[in-house]
C-alpha cells in the first residue's frame, strides 16, 4: 500500500498532471467507466445496499455524469489565473491568483452511496491535477471491489489507486502524508482522521452528519410536503447523511403530517414495503440493530415491523417523541421518522440552535417573512426551504457542513477550489526603482509618508459615495457641454434649421 | 482553565443573542479599532520598539499602516461581501431562488505571535469582526510590551461582551485550545501549529494555520544587480530577518554570486552605515533564546561569513550577515533561519534550482530575480508555494486583494482583505422552491418506472442539466 502512495506522488511530480489536456483525457475516460458499466454498478449496488435499478442513476450516476460534464465544459476556465485589484505601488504589476495543484489528494469514501460520494470528489482532484488515492468503504463491499477492478482500467494506473479494505487499513493510510484528505462519514471517524492529518499539517475536507431537522408549519400545504419529505426520508432506507431525520411541527398538525405520510407511503411502496423493488435495506448488521435500537419503547404509528433475515425495517412513524428519547440523540441514518411536538416557529428555532449545527435544515412554509426569520436564526450546512435535499443538486451551491457537521465545501467549481492551492503571485520588473526608493532605509518622514501613499488599496474606491459621485459628475458634465454646443450653434448666426428654433427667430 | 471556561461560555451566550449579526455594529467595532490605532500610534511605536527594537518606519510601514488599510478595505466592502450570493441554477431549479449565505462561525480564537505582534494579531481580528463573530485574542506573551498595551487597549476600545483579550504563556494556552470555539486562527511556528490542529480534531474545530517555511530567493539570468540587491537587502534585513516571508535562502549561480556580494556590501552599507547597530533603522532580536539559536547557526554552519557576523549578547544584535559556499545539508538549510543570516548556495541551472527548492518543503513565499520571463515563468510553474513575488520581496502581501496563505508545512488557509472575510465565515447553501410544479417532481417519486426514468435521463442529458440525488 505504501508502494502504491509513493508511486501516486512520484506520478504526480513527474508532471503528468499539469497540462490540461491530460486532466480532460481523464475525465473523458471516467465517464466512460460509468456509461459503459451501468448495469455492473446497479448490480453491486443491489448487493450491497438492495439499491432499486432506477435509484442508481437517478442517485448517484446522473449526479457524477453531470459533475464530469461541467469539469469537462469549465476546466480551461477555473484554471486560468485570475486577476486580482492592484494598488498605487503595483499599478504597472501582474497582479493575479494561480490555481495550482495540491499533490497526492486522499479521498475516503462512504457506504451509503459508494459511487457518487467516492467519484464526485476524485472529479474535482482529477480537475485540479492532483493525484488520488482512493479508499472506498469496505461496508459497501460489491461497489468496493468493483471500483477497484475498473478504476485501473479507465484511469492513469500510477496516479489514481485504488486501495480497499477495513479499519486497519485506513488507519495505515493516515499514518501516511497527503496533502489534502477528503473524508465522507461520521462525526467520530472524522476527529480521527483530522487528528491524524495534524501530524503533518494536512488540510482536511469532512463532509459528515448530523441530524437534520424538517419544520413543518402548520399553515402550508401539507399534503405536498409530506409526500416530498417522504421521497427524501425513505430514499435509500434512510441512509442519507442529508436525509431529514426528525420532523418539528405543531401539535394540532401531527395527525394530519402522520395521516399525509401513512397515505404517501402506500403510494410509493405499497402496502406490503418488504416486496416492493424500490424499497432498500439496512446495510449490515451492526446498523441495523442499531436503528432498531432507537424505537425500542416507542410505538410507532406508521410501519414498526421488521425482518431481520433480509435486514428489512419497514417506514415507520413515530409521533410524541420525547426530545430527550434515544432517537434524538443520535444520527438515525435509517427509515425512522420521528415527531418532535414544538409550540411555534420560536420554540423550533430554540430546539434546533440548542443542538449541534446540523448538515441541512429543511423548511415547510408558505409565508416567505417567517421562512426569512427561521433561515436568518438558525445555521446549518445548507438549507432547502418546501423540499428536501435540492440543495445538493445545483453545482454551483457549495455542500458542506459547519460545525459537527463537517468543514470545507465541494461541488462543481467548489471541489476543484477546495483541492487546488490558489497561490497569490506578484510578477514584478525591477525598472522604476525610483518609486521604490522611498522604503528603503535610512528613513526619514518625507518618504514615508511617500510610501504610506502608494500602499493605501484598493486604487478604485469601490464606495457607493464615489459612484454616486461619479454618476453625477457626468451629467452635470455632459449637460455643459450639450448647453456649449447649443450656445456655439446660436453664435454661430442663426444658421439652425432645426424645427425647434425655426419659430422663434421668426 | 475554570475562568477561560467561563469567559468562553459568556462570549458564546453573547454570539447567541445576535448583537455581532447587524452590519451597524461590526461598523462600529471596526471603526473603534481604526481609533485604537490612530489614537494610539505613540504608546504602539513604543511597545514595538521595546520588543524588537522596531524601527519607528518599520513600524509604521508593516504593523500600523497595514492594519488601517485593513481597516479601510474592510469597512468599505464588507456590507457587500455579506451579502447573499445568486448562484447560476439548471434547468430543475430555474423557477426558485438559489443563494449562498455567508454567516458566522461563533466564536474564533486568534493566537498572534511575536515578530509582528500588532499586525498578525489585529489583521484576523479585522476579518473576524467584519464576518460578525465574537473572539477571543491571545497576543504572543514573548513580546511582552506589545502582549501588555493589547490587553489593556482592546478592551477599552471594543465591546468587552464580544472580544476578550487572554494573556499567559504555554500552559495559558493549552488550557485554551482544550476548549471549544468554532475556528482557531493560528500564526507562529509547525510544532505548535501540529499541537492547535490536534487540539481542534477533538471538537472539530475549523482552523486556519499561518506558518513560516524556508522561502528561497532565486536569481538567475539576466538581472540588474543592483536593484536586486537593494530589494533582496530590504526584504531580508526588514526586522532583522524576522518575517515569515523573508528571503530564507539565496540561489544563483557562482557568476551572480560573484556579481551580487558587492553590490549587497553597498546596499548594506547606503541603507544602515558603516555600524548597522548604531543605525536607528536595524532592528534586534526578539529574545535571548532566539539570539541564541540563530548564533548556534552560525557556529554550525560550514559555509564562510563574508559580510557582518558581529553580534552583541547585550543588545540582542546579530549584523546583517551574508555567508557563502553554503550546502543543501548545512545547518543552516535545516531550518527555517528567522534572522538576519544570508546563505547563499549555488547552482548550475534553472533545472538545479528548482529541484532544490522542490527538494524542500513548500515555503510561504518563493522569489525570482531574473528579467527574463521564461525564467519567472518556469520556476513560478514548477514549484509550489503560499505566494509568489518575482522581482522584489515581501510586498505581495501588502495587497488585500490577493489571498495570504501557505500550502503544505507553511500552513493552510489564506486571509487578507475579502479572503479573510470568508474565511471566518460559513458559506451556507440556499434554495427557497415553491409548491408548484409538484408534477415535475413526480417524475423522481416511486413507484419507479422505466418511462419516468427515461424522462429524467432526457431533462438531465441537457446542457443546464440537474442531478437528482
Amino acid at each position: 500500500m505504501q508502494l502504491a502512495v509513493q508511486r501516486a506522488k512520484e506520478a504526480f511530480l513527474s508532471g503528468r498532471t499539469r497540462p490540461l489536456e491530460f486532466r480532460l483525457q481523464q475525465l473523458h475516460a471516467l465517464q466512460r467507466l460509468i456509461t459503459e458499466n451501468e448495469a455492473e454498478i446497479s448490480t453491486a449496488l443491489k448487493q450491497d445496499i438492495n439499491r432499486s435499478q432506477y435509484d442508481t442513476p437517478l442517485l448517484e450516476l446522473i449526479g457524477i455524469d453531470t459533475e464530469i460534464k461541467l469539469a469537462l465544459e469549465k476546466l480551461a476556465e477555473w484554471a486560468a489565473p485570475r486577476p486580482a485589484e492592484r494598488n498605487l505601488l503595483t499599478i504597472s504589476d501582474e497582479v493575479y491568483i494561480l490555481p495550482q495543484p495540491l499533490g497526492v489528494v486522499l479521498i475516503i469514501g462512504a457506504w451509503n452511496y459508494p459511487w457518487a460520494l467516492t467519484l464526485l470528489p476524485l472529479v474535482g482532484a482529477i480537475a485540479a491535477g492532483n493525484a488520488a488515492v482512493v479508499k472506498p468503504s469496505e461496508l459497501s463491499e460489491y461497489s468496493s471491489l468493483l471500483l477497484r477492478a475498473l478504476l485501473p482500467r479507465y484511469l492513469d494506473k500510477d496516479l489514481y489507486p485504488v486501495i480497499t479494505g477495513g479499519v486497519s487499513v485506513t488507519q495505515e493510510l493516515l499514518r501516511l502524508r497527503f496533502d489534502h484528505i477528503f473524508y465522507t462519514g461520521s462525526s467520530a471517524v472524522g476527529k480521527l482522521v483530522m487528528e491524524a492529518a495534524a501530524r503533518h499539517l494536512t488540510p482536511v475536507t469532512l463532509e459528515l452528519g448530523g441530524k437534520s431537522p424538517c419544520y413543518i408549519d402548520k399553515d402550508c400545504d401539507i399534503r405536498v410536503a409530506c409526500r416530498r419529505i417522504t421521497w427524501g426520508k425513505f430514499v435509500n432506507c434512510g441512509q442519507t447523511c442529508i436525509a431529514p431525520d426528525f420532523i418539528l411541527c405543531e401539535p394540532c398538525i401531527q395527525g394530519r403530517v402522520v395521516e399525509c405520510l401513512r397515505q404517501t407511503l402506500l403510494e410509493f411502496y405499497g402496502a406490503d414495503p418488504k416486496s416492493s423493488p424500490d424499497y432498500g435495506r439496512i446495510i449490515n448488521q451492526r446498523h441495523f440493530l442499531r436503528v432498531m435500537g432507537l424505537m425500542e419503547g416507542y410505538t410507532p404509528v406508521v410501519g414498526g415491523q421488521n425482518d431481520a433475515s433480509q435486514r428489512y425495517i419497514a417506514p415507520t412513524v413515530l409521533k410524541d417523541v420525547p426530545p430527550h428519547s434515544r432517537l434524538m440523540q443520535e444520527e438515525i441514518f435509517g427509515p425512522l421518522l420521528p415527531i418532535v411536538a414544538v409550540s411555534d416557529m420560536d420554540d423550533a428555532i430554540r430546539f434546533i440552535n440548542e443542538r449541534e449545527k446540523p448538515l441541512a435544515l429543511y423548511i415547510f412554509c408558505s409565508d416567505k417573512k417567517a421562512t426569512k426569520r427561521m433561515i436568518e436564526e438558525t445555521t446549518s450546512g445548507g438549507v432547502t426551504v418546501n423540499d428536501v435535499m435540492m440543495h445538493y443538486t445545483l453545482s454551483s451551491l457549495p455542500f458542506g457542513g459547519v460545525g459537527q457537521s463537517g468543514m470545507g465545501h465541494y461541488h462543481g467549481k467548489h471541489t476543484f477550489d477546495q483541492l487546488s492551492h490558489q497561490r497569490a503571485c506578484l510578477v514584478r520588473s525591477l525598472r522604476m526603482e525610483n518609486v521604490n526608493l522611498a522604503r528603503y532605509p535610512p528613513q526619514d518622514r518625507r518618504r514615508a509618508r511617500r510610501v504610506q501613499m502608494a500602499l493605501r488599496s484598493p486604487m478604485i474606491d469601490m464606495s457607493k459615495r464615489t459612484f454616486v459621485w461619479a454618476v453625477t459628475a457626468t451629467i452635470i458634465g455632459l449637460g455643459l457641454f450639450v448647453t456649449l454646443l447649443v450656445v456655439l450653434l446660436i453664435a454661430s448666426g442663426l444658421n439652425c434649421t432645426c424645427w425647434y428654433w425655426r419659430g422663434f427667430y421668426n | 482553565m475554570e475562568n477561560q471556561n467561563q469567559v468562553l461560555e459568556q462570549l458564546r451566550s453573547v454570539f447567541r443573542s445576535g448583537i455581532t449579526i447587524p452590519a451597524q455594529f461590526r461598523l462600529s467595532q471596526l471603526n473603534q479599532l481604526m481609533s485604537m490605532i490612530q489614537e494610539n500610534e505613540e504608546v504602539i511605536l513604543k511597545a514595538l520598539h521595546q520588543d524588537l527594537a522596531k524601527p519607528k518606519f518599520e513600524a509604521i510601514m508593516s504593523e500600523v499602516d497595514i492594519v488601517v488599510n485593513e481597516l479601510h478595505f474592510a469597512i468599505a466592502n464588507f456590507t457587500s461581501w455579506m451579502q447573499p450570493e445568486y448562484v447560476s441554477k439548471n434547468l430543475a431549479t430555474k423557477l426558485d431562488d438559489c443563494f449562498v449565505r455567508r454567516e458566522p462561525l461563533g466564536v474564533v480564537l486568534i493566537i498572534g505571535p511575536w515578530n509582528y505582534p500588532l499586525h498578525l494579531l489585529l489583521l484576523p481580528l479585522v476579518s473576524a469582526i467584519a464576518a460578525g463573530n465574537c473572539a477571543v485574542i491571545k497576543p504572543s506573551e514573548v513580546s511582552a510590551h506589545t502582549d501588555r498595551l493589547m490587553a489593556e487597549l482592546i478592551p477599552k476600545y471594543l465591546s468587552q461582551e464580544c472580544y476578550t483579550v487572554v494573556r499567559g504563556g504555554a500552559e495559558e494556552t493549552t488550557s485554551l485550545l482544550q476548549l471549544r470555539f468554532d475556528h482557531i486562527f493560528y500564526t507562529g511556528s509547525q510544532a505548535v501549529a501540529r499541537i492547535v490542529m490536534r487540539a481542534a480534531s477533538v471538537h472539530l474545530t475549523p482552523v486556519t494555520l499561518e506558518l513560516g517555511g524556508k522561502c528561497p530567493c532565486f536569481i538567475y539570468g539576466r538581472v540588474d544587480i543592483a536593484a536586486a540587491a537593494r530589494r533582496l537587502v530590504w526584504s531580508k534585513y526588514f526586522n532583522a530577518g524576522q518575517s515569515c516571508v523573508a528571503p530564507d535562502y539565496v540561489l544563483c549561480s557562482p557568476a551572480t554570486r560573484d556579481a551580487l556580494l558587492p553590490a549587497l556590501r553597498q546596499t548594506l552599507e547606503q541603507f544602515y552605515g558603516k555600524e548597522p547597530q548604531k543605525s536607528p533603522d536595524m532592528s534586534r532580536i526578539v529574545s535571548d533564546r532566539h539570539w541564541t539559536r540563530l548564533m548556534e547557526l552560525l557556529k554550525k554552519t560550514s559555509g564562510k561569513v563574508v559580510v557582518g557576523g558581529e553580534s552583541d549578547q547585550e543588545d540582542k544584535y546579530i549584523a546583517p550577515t551574508v555567508l557563502v559556499d553554503v550546502n543543501e545539508d548545512d545547518a543552516l538549510m535545516a531550518e527555517e533561519i528567522f534572522g538576519p543570516i544570508l546563505p547563499i548556495l549555488t547552482v548550475e541551472s534553472v533545472e538545479e534550482g528548482i529541484d532544490l527548492m522542490n527538494r524542500q518543503e513548500k515555503p510561504l513565499a518563493l522569489y525570482v530575480f531574473s528579467d527574463e520571463a521564461s525564467v519567472v515563468n518556469t520556476v513560478l510553474e514548477r514549484t509550489s508555494s503560499g505566494g509568489f513575488c518575482s522581482n522584489d520581496g515581501i510586498i505581495h502581501m501588502c495587497l488585500p486583494t490577493l489571498p495570504f496563505g501557505g500550502v503544505g508545512t507553511s500552513g493552510f488557509g489564506s486571509y487578507h482583505g475579502r479572503w479573510g472575510f470568508e474565511t471566518f465565515s460559513h458559506r451556507r447553501a440556499v434554495m427557497l422552491r415553491g409548491w408548484a410544479l409538484e408534477r415535475l417532481n413526480g417524475l423522481r417519486y416511486p413507484p419507479y418506472q422505466e418511462n419516468k426514468l427515461s424522462w429524467l435521463r432526457w431533462t438531465t442529458s441537457a446542457k443546464s442539466s440537474c442531478s437528482l440525488m
